[in-house]
């Protein structure tokens, strides 16, 4: 064993002890130079520890990293070359493990570079075993992987993003094709009723069963089938348009109460107990008559569809300082935390809603025509169960958009 | 000779009744329930056959058919008519055959026909 303090430098312990006597002198120095050469070029750092944690050799790039010279170097202990106490601490701890283990060491650590600043190194320590078996010193070799770790980690995040931009594609992709799967199915309902319809009216026409009761049930059928098509057309129609920016509007002064009466007035409603909530005066606003009165009917279809027969739907409407306020009230299914906002999504309806008829497309083209006269349409509940309002406010002129 | 009994359950009211009605005019005889558990509670008059739509309010077309199969009519075979995509449904719910809407009357009665002749 190799006891005491070393403060030479005894380059035996990086070789294998027992050669040493063997080799001729010239081919001893010449292999002296060879491996010298090797360790004071390399950039990683090469060092040997002896038994009691003092530094017994370190090549140039250890030297160059702590500031130091080999002269103050040697012999010395982590503390003393400027390592702070727990650095020092973990590796002469690693040093006894190798000694009781006769087992490599691996690591990584922060160390501030004389010239370089803070760096990350990897490090591993082996024992170097004398002819006997037993570790006589520690040799150590360790590689700046700043640069390595850093580039990983911009690898890692430039993977993560990719993957996170192709979840969201696969996203959209999903949701689009169950939207267009509910599309063609809601389409086929009608479609089936009115081709069904055709059908038997021929083959009773044929066997001469056909009486003009029969005739007018069937053809009430296909009013009320082709109706429903033609809505359903006309929504995914809009839709296109809407992703597409381009809804034509023709901007006109209008009594938005008036509007909101007549819609109200519909017979479509019946089922629910629809109370008006208007002021006296006309609420008079610059707007697109037509389309509003499609907001005002998809705000009320909706809460109609959502809530059960025979409740209250309020829709109230009032004048504010900036332009006008609607709001439209029922006492649902309500919202559930987080739904405020999907349910305007074309493509989506809240987790609630899933069992209701239509292709869910009311909300997000009457959020777009508010927004292209310049307004706003959220949702607010105060939770699953308890009813929803519609807030619209619209400008008392649409502003007009850049570009516009 | 007895008519051919056939549940109808479908929920849009249009769809409902051309195929009441115009089965009727085919010679069968036609109930007809709007969902799931409507239809379960039709079943003590046995059918002869089931045309089941998918897509329904309160108990779906897959839950009645789980629900049939636990029931004394579980051997009433059915029909599946649906606008949805069919690929897997009639393995699925063990299905003597798949119609998607919009159907033709000469298919749904020649399969209404032949898989009542089979029962």
């Amino acid at each position: 064993m190799n006891e005491g303090p070393d403060t030479e430098v005894d380059d035996t312990a990086v070789r294998t002890g027992g050669e040493r006597e063997a080799l001729p002198d010239a081919h001893a120095e010449r292999e002296r130079r060879l491996y010298s050469t090797i360790i004071s070029s390399t950039p990683d750092l090469v060092y040997v520890f002896s038994l009691d944690y003092r530094f017994l050799f370190a090549n140039e790039a250890l030297l160059r990293m702590w500031g130091r010279t080999l002269e103050d170097s040697i012999g010395k202990r982590l503390l003393d070359v400027g390592y702070e106490p727990w650095h020092a601490e973990m590796h002469e701890r690693e040093i006894d493990q190798i000694i009781a283990t006769r087992e490599p060491v691996r690591g990584e650590v922060m160390f501030p570079h004389a010239e370089l600043g803070p760096r990350l190194y990897d490090y591993i320590f082996v024992p170097v075993l004398g002819p006997d078996g037993a570790v006589e010193a520690i040799a150590g070799t360790t590689r700046d992987v700043t640069e390595m770790r850093q580039s990983e980690q911009h690898q890692a995040e430039a993977w993560a993003a990719e993957a996170e931009a192709r979840q969201a594609a696969e996203e959209a992709v999903r949701v689009r094709d169950e939207f267009l799967s509910v599309a063609s199915h809601e389409l086929r309902n009608p479609v089936a009723a009115v081709r069904g319809a055709v059908q038997f009216l021929q083959r009773m026409r044929a066997a001469d069963a056909l009486s003009e009761e029969r005739l007018g049930i069937y053809l009430e059928h296909l009013e009320t089938s082709s109706r429903h098509l033609v809505r359903l057309t006309d929504d995914l129609l809009d839709l296109a348009r809407l992703q597409h920016g381009r809804l034509p509007m023709r901007f006109e002064t209008e009594d938005v109460a008036s509007l909101v009466r007549r819609v109200a007035s519909d017979a479509r409603w019946e089922g629910h107990q629809v109370r008006l909530e208007l002021p006296e005066a006309p609420v008079e606003a610059v707007v697109d008559s037509t389309r509003l009165t499609q907001v005002i009917e998809n705000l009320l279809d909706n809460a109609v569809k959502f809530s059960a027969a025979g409740s209250v739907v309020t829709v109230r409407v009032a004048s504010a300082a900036d332009g006008v306020l609607m709001d439209i009230k029922d006492e649902g299914i309500g919202l559930g935390p987080g739904a405020t906002d999907e349910i305007f999504d074309p493509f989506r309806r809240a987790s609630n809603a899933s069992a209701a008829q239509g292709l869910g497309l009311g909300l997000s083209i009457a959020r777009q025509i508010v927004e292209e006269h310049g307004g706003r349409l959220r949702a607010e509940s105060p939770g699953e169960g308890m009813g929803t309002t519609m807030h619209v406010w619209l400008p008392w002129r649409p502003v007009q958009e850049e570009g516009a | 000779m007895r008519k051919t009994r056939v549940l109808v359950v479908e929920d849009d009211p249009a769809v409902s009744f051309i195929l009441v009605d115009g089965l009727g005019f085919e010679g069968f005889e036609v109930l007809h329930a709007v969902d799931g558990l409507q239809a379960l509670d039709l079943l003590p008059w046995p059918p002869d056959l089931i045309l089941l739509d998918l897509d329904l309010p309160r108990l779906d077309g897959r839950g009645f058919r789980r629900a049939q199969l636990e029931t004394p009519q579980r051997d009433i075979p059915i029909i599946v008519l649906s606008g949805a995509q069919l690929d897997s449904v009639a393995d699925d719910l063990k299905a003597v055959a798949v119609i998607r809407k919009p159907f033709a009357i000469e298919e749904l009665v020649a399969t209404i026909t032949a898989a009542a002749e089979r029962a």
